[in-house]
């Protein structure tokens, strides 16, 4: 077959990408022009809650199978066997953020100086689901012994990264740029591995614990709104909720439960 | 071609031929574990484009152990190609077999840094496409160099005149593109950004592109029918045509029930694209590799009737052979 055939056939190839489509490119979340500056001692308000499940049970965690992994195999006696998609312990939802969605615009934030860590141990992101700042540092920290790597896949805004740590202590730092909810970090190695990070610009947001519980501090007086978001596609999130904060702690608890599917 | 080949025609050298052949198998496994790991969605399992260190223990852990296979395979493939290539360039007094010496350093050095680049571009379907294609069209350089290696082709061997039109040369070479096309349109489905059309509600790309590969299916089989039928006819009693043409039946019977099943399954596990079960992985590798199968088998049957078969059009009609009556007008010997 002739070289020149060859190379024919070769660039017809490196059109054909043309056929398939460019990926979405969504609309960059601009980064609000704040006209006072944010000391965040000078508030004591906030907002805090419980987020609790609702309705039927949800169905049981899928169980990991992480038998044919020789390097995790080696550590079996210290691994969380089941999915994290949706964790609800006593009728208290994990990992859900909660975060203020309007509210927080006026305000000029000083940028976070302090990085979030996620360690990856025993084959798990360790926390499950953060939230940053845009421009804040995240930190992924290879807490075993042997070869990860931290695959980041936006969903819509963020750059796309993948890096490998390849022993104990390696480390390796990122930063987002745009306001997004659930970037999911993952792994090709370990396909159950995965990191839900949202970016946001302002402060005001955290992630529920073990029992449904999240406090937002140091929020200025105001009329905000208040909302949840989870990594589970299958759960039906709350409407807003509008709040008012007048120098103390609001309590504001939010429900989840699941989708009714037709 | 055949009074270069008179003039210019290298005895056969076993020991060249056998080094083709392991070319071309070891060629066929670094793009099996190409297409698993593709099947696994693990092309970026090792998240540096280029990585010397050798783990023995990265061979077993799933995901990765595609990905590292795929890479620890390359540099294996790229020793038997220099050595098949500095034969051809230095030893083999062809002047075609120079350029395809060429060809195949060039191709493999390119096709290695497409590999560097799709991990660099996160697998993204302008990389990810040109890499899985390149390593077919590789596939068809080293296929080449084993057919042009061989004894029958090195040989006196007769050149049997046909009269029919169009030559059967140029038939093996319409199926030669065709299933080229089909490997393309094949690609396009697969590397589809982790099933971004499909998640992002794109699905008439998805479809587009599945319609375009069935028609493509039955392109190929309309081109296959016409040269066994022609091979059926004229050429029966040489078995370097007629047994792949067999061969090209089955693989494609076998094609169309993988392919089949590899899309029903995609189209079902949809949510899973970033982990596909193993079905689907199984289905959609063995489909890639009959692929690949086909298209190496197609250029040999190509290179072969043109070897073997030349329009002659004082020939007699293929009738007149099977009794037995020697046709007039035979072509001589031309190698």
């Amino acid at each position: 077959m002739p070289s020149l055939t060859g190379l024919k056939l070769f660039l017809c190839a490196v059109a054909l990408p043309i056929l398939v489509g460019c990926g979405s490119h969504a609309q960059k979340p601009a980064r609000p022009v704040g006209t006072t500056p944010y000391v965040s001692a000078d508030h004591k308000g906030g907002v805090r809650g419980v987020v609790t499940w609702e309705g039927a049970a949800p169905p049981d965690p899928a169980v990991i199978d992480y038998s044919k992994d020789p390097k995790v195999a080696g550590i079996a006696d210290k691994l969380v066997l089941t999915s994290e998609s949706l964790i609800v312990q006593n009728a208290k939802v994990k990992n859900a953020v909660v975060f203020l969605s309007s509210g927080a615009e006026k305000w000029i934030y000083p940028a976070a100086t302090e990085p979030v860590r996620v360690e990856i141990k025993h084959a798990r992101y360790e926390p499950h689901a953060v939230t940053v700042e845009a421009g804040q540092k995240l930190v992924f920290e290879n807490g075993d012994d042997f070869y990860h790597t931290v695959l980041g896949s936006p969903r819509r805004v963020n750059v796309e990264f993948n890096e490998g740590l390849h022993k104990k202590g390696d480390t390796a730092t990122r930063t987002f740029e745009y306001a997004e909810m659930g970037y999911k970090v993952s792994s090709d190695i370990r396909k159950w591995m995965n990191c839900y990070v949202s970016v946001f610009y302002h402060p005001f947001h955290t992630v529920t614990k073990a029992d449904g519980s999240f406090e937002l501090k140091n929020v200025p007086d105001g009329e905000y709104t208040l909302e949840l978001w989870h990594e589970n596609p299958d759960v039906q999130l709350p409407s807003p909720v509008k709040v008012q904060v007048k120098g103390g702690i609001v309590e504001q608890p939010l429900a989840l439960k699941m989708k009714v599917k037709l | 071609m055949s009074s270069d080949l008179n003039n210019l025609r290298p005895a056969f050298n076993a020991w060249v031929h056998r080094l083709a052949l392991l070319t071309v198998g070891w060629t066929a496994l670094v793009i099996t574990f190409g297409g698993k790991t593709k099947s696994q969605e693990a092309g970026l399992s090792i998240a540096e484009p280029v990585y010397y260190t050798f783990h023995w223990d990265w061979l077993f852990v799933p995901n990765l152990s595609a990905e590292y296979t795929h890479r620890v395979l390359v540099p294996i493939l790229g020793v038997f190609t220099l050595l098949l290539a500095l034969h051809f360039l230095f030893k083999d007094p062809r002047p075609g077999m120079k350029k395809l010496a060429v060809g195949l350093i060039v191709g493999l050095g390119v096709q290695g840094v497409f590999g560097a680049l799709t991990v660099k571009y996160f697998a993204k379907s302008h990389t990810s496409i040109p890499h899985a294609v390149l390593g077919q069209i590789f596939l068809c350089l080293v296929v080449s160099a084993a057919v042009l290696t061989s004894k029958y082709w090195l040989s006196d061997r007769k050149v049997t005149g046909s009269p029919l039109q169009p030559p059967l040369f140029k038939l093996c070479r319409a199926l030669v593109i065709m299933v080229f096309i089909q490997l393309l349109l094949g690609a396009a489905i697969r590397h589809d950004n982790r099933g971004e059309v499909l998640v992002a509600g794109r699905e008439m790309v998805f479809i587009w592109h599945l319609v375009a590969h069935v028609m493509g299916a039955i392109g190929v089989g309309f081109f296959l029918t016409r040269v066994i039928i022609r091979i059926n006819r004229q050429h029966k009693n040489i078995p370097e045509l007629y047994s792949p043409t067999r061969w090209l039946m089955i693989l494609l019977g076998v094609q169309i029930l993988l392919g089949t099943k590899a899309a029903i399954l995609k189209m079902m596990t949809i949510s899973n694209a970033d982990a596909p079960p193993t079905m689907r992985i199984i289905a959609a590798t063995i489909h890639v590799l009959i692929g690949a199968t086909m298209l190496a088998t197609a250029v040999a049957l190509m290179l072969r009737a043109r070897r073997l078969v030349e329009f002659d059009a004082n020939a007699q009609p293929a009738a007149e052979v099977t009794t037995g009556t020697k046709p007039a007008g035979t072509v001589g010997s031309a190698a």
